[in-house]
């Protein structure tokens, strides 16, 4: 049976009725439209579904809906202010980061959680900080690139 | 792929989880999730309930003194096991150990508790529903009559391949374990495991693990956890060693070393052990210890990696492992 739920999304709360075997990613995507945040595997195994819940990068398809409530999210769609790109993903859009796009999001929340906490990551940090996120079109260069200008 | 339908229970404290696992038959606790999650996804587990236990904080504490030792509540994950200082300092084993599970998203999400309480693995097991379908016989962990690892077996060969284990192992945890009646009991971590693939952990049912304490190691220990994966993240490892070692003058007082990926079960090495028990640290003394952990584990061939590289890999890993913590050992 349905359950309602609030979920604080971006600094925005949104009431949803969700069944409680639907993952915060099904949530996100089917319920409140947030497509930002991308099915990959649905195992664990590609990031490509990295939110942020209270700091820390974690994966959308691993968290029940039911147990985001009253947390604080923070998805793709809340990373760019006011219509206009964060530094953080200009420098990938500067540096070519981007090929397909699609581990792109992933990418940047796994990345903008790795600034947060340590503002000045070596090249071995970025490399561990985006260890849970795969880019099958393996542009892996530019993606280091990129954060790491962030780390200058 | 959706979750299985299955009804959702909350456990606000410790008394809860007993209460609610009682009541409710064929209920499953999640935790960090990133283990049940994708096997309830595969339909390799469908329990009618779930019970989400993140709500109690009572179990995410790390709690350290110098003589009471550590105190992991279950439900820290592994990102904080990895970054607590006290665990850094003193036990160094289990925070490499720890760092270096899975990704840093799943490090977030995944727990201690459920580390160590992870099934083993393999790769005719851990496939969706529909690719299980595909073959026309069940294997013993799905209630058939068959491994399709070894063909012939009479009894499941799947990998217990969790990280955390044989560091635990080797720095000397126990266990405390709540019971169905709600009675807690304290164990030895390696009376945890049974050592048989179908059922890697002595959990039953009405089971959870509450809590993980680790004795200070006395001065001059030195503790290594060393992990050898195909990948660097997102990966099991195709072995593991840990090696914890006390020295004092130059000699050996005491020695824990304990293995992973090699069975149905972390596996400790006591024959190993007992030639560096006793004896001055030199090369050829680790050498031979390495020698005799290469003697005593018996893998089977997983994926692509043959029985012959995996004895060798041992060989190594314990090796750098009783180095690396020989030099801690200050």
């Amino acid at each position: 049976m349905k359950q309602l739920i609030e979920l604080k999304v971006n600094e925005e709360s949104y009431e949803t009725a969700v069944d409680p075997h639907r993952t915060l990613l099904e949530a996100l995507r089917e319920n409140l439209g947030m497509t930002g945040s991308k099915e990959g595997c649905d195992l664990g195994a590609c990031g490509a579904c990295t939110v942020i819940i209270d700091g820390k990068a974690v994966l959308a398809c691993l968290t029940l809906a039911m147990d985001a409530q009253g947390k604080d999210i923070t998805t793709i769609e809340g990373v760019a202010k006011e219509r206009k790109l964060s530094p953080l993903q200009q420098n990938f859009v500067d540096y070519g980061a981007i090929q397909c796009g699609y581990c792109t999001p992933g990418m940047i929340m796994s990345a903008k959680a790795l600034l947060d906490e340590n503002p000045k990551p070596t090249e071995a940090e970025i490399k561990r900080g985006i260890s849970g996120n795969l880019c099958r079109c393996t542009g892996y260069t530019k993606i280091i690139e990129a954060i790491a200008v962030r780390a200058k | 792929m959706r979750l299985p339908k299955f009804e959702y229970l909350e456990a606000k404290n410790v008394k809860d989880i007993t209460s609610l696992l009682k009541k409710n038959k064929e209920a499953v606790i999640v935790a960090g999730g990133t283990d049940i999650l994708p096997k309830m996804k595969q339909r390799i587990v469908t329990p009618k309930f779930v019970i989400n236990v993140t709500k109690i904080e009572d179990l995410k504490k790390i709690e350290f003194g110098e003589k009471k030792g550590l105190a992991l509540g279950s439900l820290v994950t592994l990102d904080a096991v990895s970054k607590s200082k006290p665990v850094v300092e003193k036990f160094t084993a289990l925070a490499q150990a720890s760092g270096r599970v899975a990704s840093s998203q799943i490090r977030n999400m995944g727990t201690i508790g459920g580390n160590i309480s992870i099934e083993s693995m393999c790769m005719y097991y851990n496939q969706s529903h529909e690719w299980r379908k595909g073959r026309p016989h069940l294997c013993f962990k799905l209630g058939g009559d068959r491994c399709f690892v070894a063909k012939g077996s009479k009894e499941c060969l799947a990998l217990f391949q969790a990280d955390t284990p044989p560091a635990l192992i080797a720095l000397g945890a126990k266990v405390t374990i709540v019971d169905g009646t709600g009675k807690e009991k304290v164990i030895d971590i390696e009376k945890f495991y049974t050592q048989k693939s179908k059922k890697v952990n002595i959990l039953k049912a009405t089971d959870f693990v509450k809590q993980i304490q680790i004795p200070t190691p006395p001065k001059g220990t030195g503790s290594c956890y060393l992990k050898m994966a195909q990948r660097e993240a997102i990966d099991y490892p195709v072995a593991g060693a840990a090696a914890c070692v006390t020295v004092s003058g130059g000699k050996c007082k005491n020695a824990r070393i304990a293995v992973t990926a090699i069975g149905g079960g972390p596996l400790r090495l006591k024959n190993a052990e007992e030639i560096l028990i006793g004896n001055t640290i030199t090369d050829e003394l680790i050498e031979k210890a390495a020698d005799a952990a290469y003697e005593k584990v018996r893998p089977m061939p997983h994926f692509n990696i043959s029985v012959w590289y995996k004895r060798k890999l041992i060989r190594v890993l314990v090796k750098r492992s009783i180095k690396q913590a020989c030099n801690k050992a200050v």
